[in-house]
């Protein structure tokens, strides 16, 4: 009965991000029903349709192999599979990131109708594109796997590292794109300011290039060999570390490097707690600005 | 018995801006050097503030139907976004009890380029219903909102008589303790504002609340006990409907009501 339940205060103050998560969670069914028609909804009109998950990358990592491998002479001895293999990984990895924050930083205004009409939590939206583009990431795991075994590497016991290193990345995109969205909300020129950031990401992360020596690789093509300095402050980006963590546990076979799996579990953990904060606090006021 | 809702002496503020409409990082840049450059005076020629409601209050009880009157810009359509916790209130204090269904300007929440099903899918979970239950309500929606077919056809086929018949639909089925609705009747013909007449006198047997604005005066004196006249973003007068649409009419239309008499 509706009399003995509480008024319920609608303005923010003491208790919002509490209150918000709260809603948050009621509305998981939301969030999993944006994610499948945002889905459905992208790649509806293309003739090859959700082929283009996996073929993008694939495509991406050709070109990036012909121009660094072919062009620059950076394969560093590896043979050309593996080298390609190792491209294709930081590629899977930099598109999650990128398409994921890029987006996030337009949803709110994308979602303005919806936002002037109803009040609900807004943090379904960028979840919800995160979540979509998880799942053209995983798909794309799933690709690369297959090539792993037709290349001849075969899965190793630390294999198993794999989640853990995923679940890692989720939480640190999903804290940026949410610290993105809520900017993204208040100011319209995100999105320009998000996609040259992210360009420099990609280009300070190993997508295509070595910074570390591992088996195979000769020295000279290591980014960063003599300077331990230089390859303190490259690791600073989790992103890095992250990356490496995965190749290791997929490609190289190894136990990731742990301090670098460490260092990124904290900035994920932090950015993750970060963005909840920063965005609950603040979607009260979207619907005034939007 | 106890209220539904309590409003207490609310201001609502928006900013208006001169320049342009969005607000950029770059211009938020150039203003913090040009605030610092005159010593941090705050206000300057960038925005202006603009209360919409100045100092508001409303009680609502269980089985209230209030009709708000006003001009256009007299603050109708913030005070029912307040009330839906859609804005915040700057001042002043706003509490609800139990579920809120809010109908605003019509059909502007719709994914346009989705069909008339997925969009009730995609409301429906917003305000909070579960796949389950929408899928229990879905006959029901398509028939008050008498699309037929069309539900499947995308939503920027429709009519505004459409978005604004599944719009309604869409929120009596929500079955809110509060329903509140902002000129949606205005677009709907006479044979469904009979229909959803009947739906509201449903809301109101069952002691639910419905706070509804309307330029029609005709439909709030049927269907209100009591009005709020808005003027200014204050109000003007409250009281039995009957009241305050004669004293709005009065106003409104001087020479119009005097030659009535």
């Amino acid at each position: 009965m509706s009399l003995v339940s509480p008024l319920t205060e609608v303005q923010s103050g003491e208790g919002a991000l509490r209150r918000s998560l709260r809603e948050l969670l009621a509305r998981r069914e939301t969030v999993w029903f944006l994610t499948i028609s945002g889905l459905r909804a992208g790649h509806r009109d293309k003739i090859l349709g959700n082929l283009w998950n996996l073929l993008d990358p694939l495509l991406f990592m050709l070109v990036y192999y012909f121009v660094f491998g072919v062009l620059f002479g950076m394969t560093g001895g590896a043979r050309p599979a593996r080298f390609m293999l190792y491209i294709l990984t930081g590629v899977l990895m930099y598109r999650f990131i990128d398409s994921a924050i890029t987006q996030s930083s337009t949803c709110i205004r994308a979602n303005r109708g919806l936002i002037h009409e109803i009040s609900f939590p807004k943090a379904v939206f960028p979840l919800s594109v995160v979540f979509a583009r998880l799942y053209d990431f995983l798909w794309g795991l799933v690709v690369l796997a297959a090539f792993l075994l037709l290349a001849g590497i075969w899965p190793t016991i630390h294999f198993l590292w794999l989640p853990l290193v995923v679940a890692l990345l989720v939480l640190l995109v999903l804290g940026l794109s949410l610290i993105v969205a809520y900017l993204g909300a208040f100011f319209a020129d995100t999105t320009n300011v998000v996609t040259v950031v992210l360009r420099l990401l990609f280009y300070l992360s190993p997508v295509f290039y070595y910074v570390r020596e591992r088996p195979g690789i000769s020295r000279n093509h290591v980014f960063l060999a003599g300077y331990p300095t230089g390859r303190f402050c490259y690791f600073l980006n989790p992103f890095a570390c992250l990356m490496e963590s995965l190749r290791d546990a997929i490609l190289w076979g190894t136990t990731p490097e742990l301090g670098l799996t460490a260092y990124a579990a904290a900035v994920a953990l932090v950015m993750c707690v970060a963005g909840f904060w920063i965005f609950c606090r603040g979607e009260g006021k979207f619907a005034k600005y939007v | 018995m106890p209220p539904v809702i309590v409003a207490e002496s609310v201001w609502v503020g928006f900013l208006i801006r001169y320049h342009r409409s969005e607000v950029t990082l770059r211009e938020t840049f150039v203003r913090l050097l040009d605030r610092l450059s005159r010593n941090g005076d705050p206000t300057g020629r960038w925005s202006q503030k603009f209360w919409a409601l100045r100092g508001v209050s409303l009680t609502a009880q269980p089985g209230d139907v209030i009709g708000i009157v006003g001009r256009n810009g007299s603050g109708k359509t913030t005070l029912l976004k307040t009330l839906a916790g859609i804005i915040q209130p700057d001042r002043g204090r706003v509490a609800v009890r139990g579920k809120v269904g809010c109908l605003m300007s019509f059909g502007v929440g719709f994914k346009t380029n989705l069909s008339g099903r997925e969009n009730v899918f995609i409301n429906g979970s917003i305000l909070g219903l579960s796949q389950r239950q929408i899928r229990e309500r879905l006959p029901q929606i398509i028939e008050l909102s008498e699309l037929g077919e069309f539900i499947d056809a995308p939503v920027r086929t429709y009519s505004s008589g459409m978005k604004g018949r599944l719009g309604f639909a869409i929120a009596v089925h929500l079955d809110p303790d509060v329903l509140l609705l902002d000129e949606v009747f205005g677009t709907g013909d006479a044979a469904f504002r009979e229909k959803a007449g009947t739906i509201l006198d449903q809301f109101r047997s069952r002691h639910k609340t419905v706070i509804f604005a309307s330029h029609d005066m005709g439909m709030v004196k049927r269907m209100c006990n009591r009005a709020i006249w808005l003027d200014q973003g204050q109000v003007r007068l409250c009281g039995s409907s009957e009241e305050v649409a004669r004293c709005y009419l009065q106003a409104s239309a001087p020479a119009a009501a005097a030659k009535g008499k």
